[in-house]
């Protein structure tokens, strides 16, 4: 993934809560075709990528996000949102021809994209489980199956329709 | 005897049980498993460090070794069925987890498009052929092979999460072992911390969700501290090493040309289990077995005599230890697009013109973040797990450990992708002079 997808996907969120939903958002998006390069591994809470957990932190560290942290019943949540600066970036870097294609790329998943970033938490997590399952080969029923005897929950099978329309 | 000793630099005894764990001493005599001790654990670190001659046959044993101190200390509060039923797929995982890797070890997964743990489910599925390994797991459980191979596989489910996390996480039975033997056979000293305080106060922990994670009480937070500087010093000063990178560059572009001449039909005097691995695009195991360093090393032998220039250069410099010199780029501007791409094009420009062909002469090395700096966790609590954060419990919950230790700060805090490369030596002076004058 890029630092621009990055911050397109979190100028579309306007402010983005929470790292994990970070995490499923760009998951999903590419389970739905999305260009948007990063490995996934399974972890406890869902499919994670250290590669965007990285891109994410480098681009706080040069002031391309800025970066606050709240805190809930777990620890601390962080938020994230566009520099003034970038936003102006993103608009010069699209008015080049490199950076129109890019723009290109993206455009149709930014409607997929903005009713993601509204999802619930745990419905992005467990939907996220049931896609990971379901792209590895298994069906829908044997990838919920999976996917609840993983999270040992049978709430992760609310999720099926979210997990569902993201790949449609 | 009742019990099999093997010498170890670094347990100096690692002991096998015959009469409970002989089982473990006919998979060791596995032909799959012998292999490994024709594979070097550091790939061509050799070339850096001469005393790297360590295979991946002692790390699998050291791994057992330390597997079995696990398992130990887990039975000590509590013998529960579920640590006894776990005991004979662990260190068979721990034994064979390393099966399936290629000569030089992850230094020719890109050459060969090989993806070594794949071919270790392979090698214990036996999924096309029959394989010793497959043969001796049946004998003692007909579901041991799945078992296995399900716990070697990052991204299964199958098995207790516990049971994977002592194999695979950011504090591992397989890091424990590797860091401390990579630093004894190099040399290098940087691999040293208190392992054996680390492997004997480990806890599990069942979180609010039923997952069971490993952690650490307070007692061992320095230990787990003076791991992740071992860690982070030995991915700098050997993993890292310039001139072993050099030298992985040189083999892998050494590799591409001599397929693409394959492609077009030249004759390259293949080695027979060369010749028979690239004649199919779907090797079978026994034919990905018979790739050995040895086989590689002798078909190298045979490029030098190539008449293709470039190959014939790179086959004879490999094996003179004629090595690259490395150059950093300039330092690249913040900005959202990346901006090496010209500076990358002047080098190539360079290396063209003084009668070298890029493809071979300018090689890249794209050093991930991840081993540039390879304790990297998770900062939001609700995404920690094992696999990206160690943690310490603090009154009754887990606490990544950098966030206990201000010293760790510095280790944990996000690089950058590395990026360097690799130009004949005569060139070097000039690829400095551009890299200093560039604007």
């Amino acid at each position: 993934m890029t630092r621009y997808q990055l911050a397109k996907l979190v100028g579309w969120a306007d402010t983005l809560r929470s790292r994990k939903r970070l995490q499923k958002v760009v998951y999903l998006l590419q389970a739905a075709g999305c260009p948007l390069a990063a490995e996934f591994s399974l972890h406890h809470y869902g499919p994670y990528s250290e590669e965007l957990a990285r891109l994410t932190d480098e681009m706080v560290r040069q002031s391309f996000l800025a970066e606050q942290t709240t805190d809930n019943s777990v620890g601390k949540q962080y938020v994230y949102c566009l520099t003034p600066a970038v936003s102006q970036q993103i608009r010069e870097l699209e008015a080049t021809a490199e950076g129109t294609e890019w723009a290109a790329e993206l455009a149709p998943f930014e409607a997929q994209a903005k009713q993601l970033l509204k999802e619930d938490l745990k419905q992005l997590e467990y939907a996220s489980t049931i896609v990971f399952f379901h792209r590895q080969g298994f069906d829908w029923p044997t990838a919920v199956e999976k996917a609840e005897q993983f999270k040992q929950t049978p709430a992760v099978r609310m999720a099926l329709p979210l997990a569902r329309q993201a790949m449609a | 005897m009742p019990a099999k000793i093997f010498r170890d630099p670094l347990y100096n005894y690692i002991s096998i049980d015959r009469e409970r764990d002989g089982w473990l001493l006919e998979l060791l005599d596995t032909p799959e498993v012998q292999r490994l001790r024709r594979i070097h654990q550091l790939g061509v670190s050799y070339l850096t460090y001469p005393g790297a001659d360590h295979n991946r046959l002692a790390h699998s044993l050291g791994v057992v070794y330390l597997m079995q101190q696990a398992l130990n200390h887990l039975q000590v509060p509590a013998a529960g069925e579920h640590i006894n039923r776990a005991r004979a797929p662990l260190l068979a995982a721990a034994l064979i987890h390393d099966v399936g890797h290629g000569p030089f070890s992850h230094l020719f997964e890109p050459c060969l498009g090989i993806d070594h743990e794949v071919w270790s489910k392979k090698i214990i599925l036996c999924e096309d052929q029959d394989t010793h390994v497959n043969r001796v797991l049946k004998e003692v459980d007909p579901s041991l092979p799945r078992t296995v191979a399900d716990l070697i596989d990052k991204d299964n489910v199958e098995q207790p999460s516990w049971m994977r996390y002592l194999l695979s996480s950011q504090l591992d039975m397989d890091r424990l072992d590797y860091l401390r033997r990579d630093s004894l056979f190099t040399g290098a000293g940087y691999g040293h911390f208190d392992f054996f305080r680390l492997l004997n106060t480990f806890e599990l922990y069942t979180s609010g969700d039923g997952g069971r994670e490993i952690v650490w009480p307070e007692k061992a937070m320095l230990a787990v501290e003076e791991y992740i500087f071992a860690r982070y010093y030995m991915y700098q000063n050997v993993y890292l090493h310039k001139t072993t990178r050099g030298f992985e560059k040189m083999l892998e572009a050494m590799w591409r040309r001599a397929r693409a001449l394959h492609a077009g039909g030249a004759k390259l005097a293949l080695v027979p289990s060369l010749r028979d691995f690239w004649a199919t695009s779907e090797p079978t195991v026994q034919q990905y077995l018979r790739l050995e360093e040895f086989t590689v090393l002798m078909q190298i032998q045979n490029w030098t005599q190539n008449s293709d220039k470039a190959l014939s250069d790179l086959a004879r410099r490999f094996l003179a230890r004629e090595r690259f010199a490395m150059i950093d780029p300039p330092p690249a501007k913040a900005g959202l697009a990346p901006t090496n791409a010209p500076w990358e094009a002047a080098l190539h420009d360079l290396v063209k013109k003084a009668g070298y062909d890029p493809e071979m002469y300018c090689l890249k090395d794209q050093v991930k973040a991840k081993y540039n700096q390879p304790y990297f966790p998770e900062k939001e609590a609700d995404e920690q797990s094992v696999k990206n954060a160690i943690r310490i419990m603090v009154n009754g919950k887990p606490v990544e450990v950098s966030t206990l230790l201000e010293r760790l700060k510095p280790l944990t805090q996000v690089p950058v992708d590395r990026v360097r490369y690799y130009i004949p030596k005569d060139l070097h002076a000039r690829a400095k002079k551009l890299q200093a004058d560039w604007r």
